[in-house]
C-alpha cells in the first residue's frame, strides 16, 4: 500500500489491502452522495414533502423550503433560518467516523468495502438540515443498527477471506496438479497400489494442497498488511526502546508474544478494542507469562509496535512451517536416490545377464562340438587320432589350454622321460 | 455468535484433525509393513540363491574329488607300467567359493529404519501456539507417514540390490553345473580309455614296439585325457580377473554405494 499522501482516490478504490487509516481529510473516500440521493428518492417517492415523527413538514428540495419559509426579503437579504428545519438531508445513522474506527484495522476490508457498507439503506435516515447539524454522532443509532452494521462487516470480511483463500487454493492446486498426477500414477503403476487407494491419495492430496495454498494466501495478505502499516506507523512513533524490543529474537519472546497477541489481535482486527486497549492487553498478557524480562512496565505500548511484533511472529510462523516441513525434503531426496538406484541397478543387471548368457552359450556350443567330435572319432570302427586330439583341443580351449600330444611321434619321443602330472 | 461459531469450528477441526491423524498413522503402519516385508523378501532371495550356489559348488567339488581319488590313481597304475610318472598333488580347498570379491560384497546391506524426526523444542512450542495441539498431532502423523514412505522407497532399492546379488549367484550356479557336467563326461571317457589301455598292455606286454598303430593311439589319448583332466580341475567357476567377475563386482558395488548414500541421509 502507498503512503496515504501518495495515493489517489482511484488507488484507494482499487486497493484490496486495508482501509486508509487516517480519517481526517479522507471522508470523501467513504461518503457516497449518489447513494444518499437514491435513498431520498426512495423515501419521498412522488411527494415533495413528508412529515417526520414530530409532525414537522420536511421538503425534499431545499429551494422549495427556502421559498416557503421566507429565507429572504424583497431586497434579497437573509431574514430567516426556519427553512433549515424543513429541508431534508440523508444522514448516516452510524457515522462514517465511527464505522471507520471500527473497520480500519481489518486487513481484509478495503476503502470501497467500507464505502459500500456505510452507505447501505439500513444505515440511512432522513433528518432536517438543522437537526442533522446539531445532533452528536451516533446518538440516533440503536443497538440493532450497530448489530446490523457489525454483521455486514463480518460478512464482507468472511467473503474477502474466502476469496483470498479460494484464490490461493486454486493457484496452489493448479501448480501442484502435475505432481499429484505423477505421484498418483507412480503409486498405481510402480508401487502397485490399488486404484481405490490411489484415488483416495489423489483426493486427499488435492484437498491438502488447496487448504495449504489457501492458508498461505490469507497469511501472505495478512503479513503484507501488517508489514506495510507497521513500517509507516512505527516511523511516526520514533520510540527507539520499542524498536529494540521488536528487534529482539528468541524462543521465549516468541512464546510470550504468540500467547499475548492471540485473542487480542482478533478483537483488535474486529474493531472491538482500541489501539490503547490492544496495547494494554498485550502488556497484561505478556506480564502474566513473564514478559517483564523483555518489556518494562513503564513502556508506553503503542499499536504500531504490536503490529511490527505481529510481523515478526508471522515470520516466525513461516520459519516454523519451513522447519516443520523439512522432513519432506529428506523424503524427496530418499525417493529420488532410490528411484535412481533401482533404474541404474536394473540397467547393470540386464547388461550383466547378457554378458553371462553370451559366455554360457559359447561354453555350451564349444562343449557340444568337442564331445560330438570325440565320440565320432573314438568309435571302434574308425578310431581317428586327429579327430580325438582336435576334440580334446576344443574342450581345453575353455581354459585356454591344448592337448598334451598331437601326434604319435611326439608321444613316442618322450616315453623314456618321466611324465609329470600336477593336480 | 461469532465466538460460538469459532468454538464449534475449533471442536469440529479437532475431531477432523484427530481422524485425519489416525488415518495417516494407519497408512504409515501399512507402508512400514510393506517396506519391512520387502526387505525381508530381499534377504530371503539372497539366502536362497546363495544356498543353491553353495550346493552346486559342492557338486563340482565332489566330481573333482572323485577324479583325484579314483580315476587318476587308476591311470597311474595302468599307464605307469609303460612310462614313469611323477605326481605333484596340490593342496586343494574344495570348500572355497572361487568368486571371493563378489561373495564378500554379496552380503546384502540393510537399510536403517527411517524413524520420524522428533520435534525440536522450538518447533513444538511455536507449532502448538500457531497450529494447536490437534494441528501438531497431524504434523506428527505427517512426519510418521513421510518416514514410512521413505522406508518403502529405500526398500525398493534394497530389493533391487538383492536381485543383482541373486543374478551373480545364478551365474555361479549355471557355471558350476556346466563344469560338473563337463568333468563327469570327461571322466567317463577317461575311465573308458584307461580300461582299453589296460587291455592293450595286458595283451601286448610292456614293449610298445609290438603295439599296433591303434594300440599306440589309445595309449597316447589315455595320457592326453589324463593331462587334460588335470587342467580342467583348475578351471575357475568365475575367473576373478575375467570380464564377468569384474562386471559383477562393479554391479554390486554400485548398489552398495546407493544403499550407503540412502543410509547416510536417513541417519542425518
Amino acid at each position: 500500500m502507498k503512503a496515504d499522501d501518495d495515493m489517489t482516490d482511484e488507488d484507494r478504490k482499487n486497493s484490496d489491502s486495508g482501509i486508509t487509516r487516517e480519517y481526517t481529510g479522507n471522508r470523501n473516500l467513504w461518503d457516497d452522495k449518489k447513494a444518499k440521493e437514491n435513498y431520498k428518492d426512495y423515501v419521498f417517492g412522488e411527494n415533495k414533502t413528508i412529515t417526520d415523527s414530530k409532525g414537522t413538514v420536511i421538503h425534499r428540495d431545499s429551494q422549495s423550503a427556502k421559498n416557503k419559509y421566507h429565507m429572504k426579503n424583497a431586497d434579497g437579504e437573509n431574514i430567516s433560518t426556519a427553512w433549515a428545519r424543513h429541508t431534508a438531508e440523508t444522514d448516516h445513522k452510524i457515522s462514517l467516523k465511527s464505522l471507520h474506527s471500527h473497520a480500519k484495522n481489518n486487513p481484509f476490508l478495503s476503502d470501497s468495502d467500507l464505502k459500500e457498507i456505510a452507505n447501505t439503506p439500513e444505515n440511512f435516515q432522513i433528518l432536517s438540515k438543522s437537526e442533522n447539524a446539531s445532533k452528536s454522532a451516533d446518538n440516533s443509532a440503536t443497538f440493532a443498527d450497530h448489530a446490523v452494521m457489525h454483521g455486514k462487516f463480518a460478512q464482507k470480511t468472511a467473503q474477502n477471506v474466502a476469496g483470498k483463500f479460494t484464490e490461493g487454493a486454486v493457484e496452489s492446486v493448479k501448480g501442484s496438479a502435475m505432481n499429484i498426477i505423477t505421484e498418483s500414477l507412480n503409486k498405481l503403476l510402480i508401487e502397485g497400489e490399488s486404484l481405490e487407494d490411489t484415488l483416495d491419495y489423489a483426493g486427499e492430496a488435492v484437498i491438502d494442497t488447496a487448504i495449504e495454498g489457501g492458508k498461505q494466501q490469507v497469511m501472505e495478505h495478512l503479513r503484507n498488511f501488517l508489514a506495510q502499516n507497521a513500517e509507516q506507523i512505527l516511523a511516526e512513533s520514533g520510540n527507539k526502546l520499542l524498536s529494540s524490543i521488536v528487534a529482539q529474537n528468541g524462543i521465549g519472546q516468541i512464546l510470550v508474544l504468540g500467547t499475548a497477541i492471540g485473542d487480542s489481535t482478533l478483537k483488535y482486527i474486529n474493531g472491538e478494542i482500541t489501539d490503547e486497549q490492544f496495547a494494554g492487553e498485550i502488556l497484561l498478557n505478556g506480564l502474566a507469562v513473564g514478559i517483564s524480562a523483555v518489556v518494562s512496565t513503564s513502556v508506553p505500548f503503542l499499536a504500531p509496535v504490536i503490529m511490527n511484533i505481529a510481523v515478526k511472529v508471522a515470520d516466525m510462523i513461516n520459519q516454523t512451517n519451513r522447519s516443520l516441513n523439512s522432513y519432506l525434503l529428506n523424503e524427496a531426496v530418499i525417493k529420488k536416490i532410490s528411484r535412481e538406484a533401482v533404474a541404474e541397478m536394473e540397467y547393470q543387471r540386464i547388461k550383466f545377464h547378457e554378458l553371462v548368457q553370451k559366455d554360457l552359450d559359447k561354453w555350451d556350443s564349444t562343449v557340444e562340438d568337442a564331445f560330438r567330435q570325440l565320440i565320432m572319432s573314438s568309435s571302434e570302427d574308425s578310431f581317428n587320432l586327429e579327430g580325438m586330439v582336435a576334440g580334446l583341443d576344443k574342450v581345453l580351449s575353455l581354459c585356454g589350454e591344448k592337448a598334451e600330444f598331437h601326434s604319435l611321434n611326439e608321444w613316442e619321443n618322450q616315453l623314456d622321460m618321466t611324465l609329470k602330472l600336477s593336480f | 455468535m461469532l465466538i460460538e461459531m469459532a468454538i464449534g469450528g475449533a471442536i469440529g477441526k479437532m475431531f477432523y484433525d484427530g481422524n485425519k491423524s489416525l488415518k495417516m498413522d494407519a497408512e504409515a503402519t501399512a507402508k512400514y509393513s510393506k517396506a519391512f516385508t520387502r526387505e525381508y523378501e530381499a534377504q530371503q532371495l539372497v539366502a536362497q540363491k546363495r544356498n543353491l550356489a553353495d550346493k552346486r559348488l559342492e557338486n563340482v567339488a565332489k566330481k573333482k574329488k572323485a577324479i583325484i581319488n579314483s580315476s587318476l590313481p587308476m591311470f597311474v597304475e595302468v599307464y605307469g607300467q609303460i612310462q614313469k610318472i611323477n605326481i605333484q598333488q596340490k593342496d586343494r580347498n574344495f570348500e572355497m567359493i572361487p568368486f571371493s570379491d563378489a561373495e564378500k560384497s554379496g552380503m546384502l546391506q540393510s537399510i536403517s529404519v527411517v524413524a520420524k524426526k522428533d520435534f525440536t523444542d522450538k518447533e513444538l512450542i511455536t507449532g502448538i501456539i500457531f497450529k494447536g495441539f490437534s494441528g501438531m498431532m497431524v504434523e506428527d502423523s505427517k512426519r510418521n507417514l513421510s518416514a514410512a514412505r521413505s522406508q518403502l522407497s529405500a526398500s525398493n532399492a534394497v530389493y533391487s540390490q538383492a536381485m543383482s546379488i541373486a543374478e551373480v549367484y545364478d551365474a555361479i550356479t549355471e557355471r558350476s553345473d556346466r563344469i560338473a557336467r563337463l568333468l563327469m563326461n570327461m571322466n567317463a571317457m577317461f575311465i573308458g580309455i584307461i580300461s582299453e589301455s589296460e587291455k592293450i598292455i595286458g595283451n601286448n606286454g610292456l614293449d610298445i614296439r609290438k603295439y599296433s598303430e591303434h594300440d599306440k593311439t589309445v595309449l597316447m589319448m589315455c595320457v592326453n585325457f589324463a593331462v587334460a583332466i588335470t587342467k580342467l580341475l583348475d578351471i575357475p567357476v568365475l575367473d576373478e580377473n575375467g570380464e564377468i567377475a569384474q562386471k559383477a563386482v562393479e554391479m554390486i558395488q554400485t548398489g552398495e554405494d546407493y544403499l550407503t548414500r540412502i543410509n547416510e541421509i536417513i541417519n542425518q
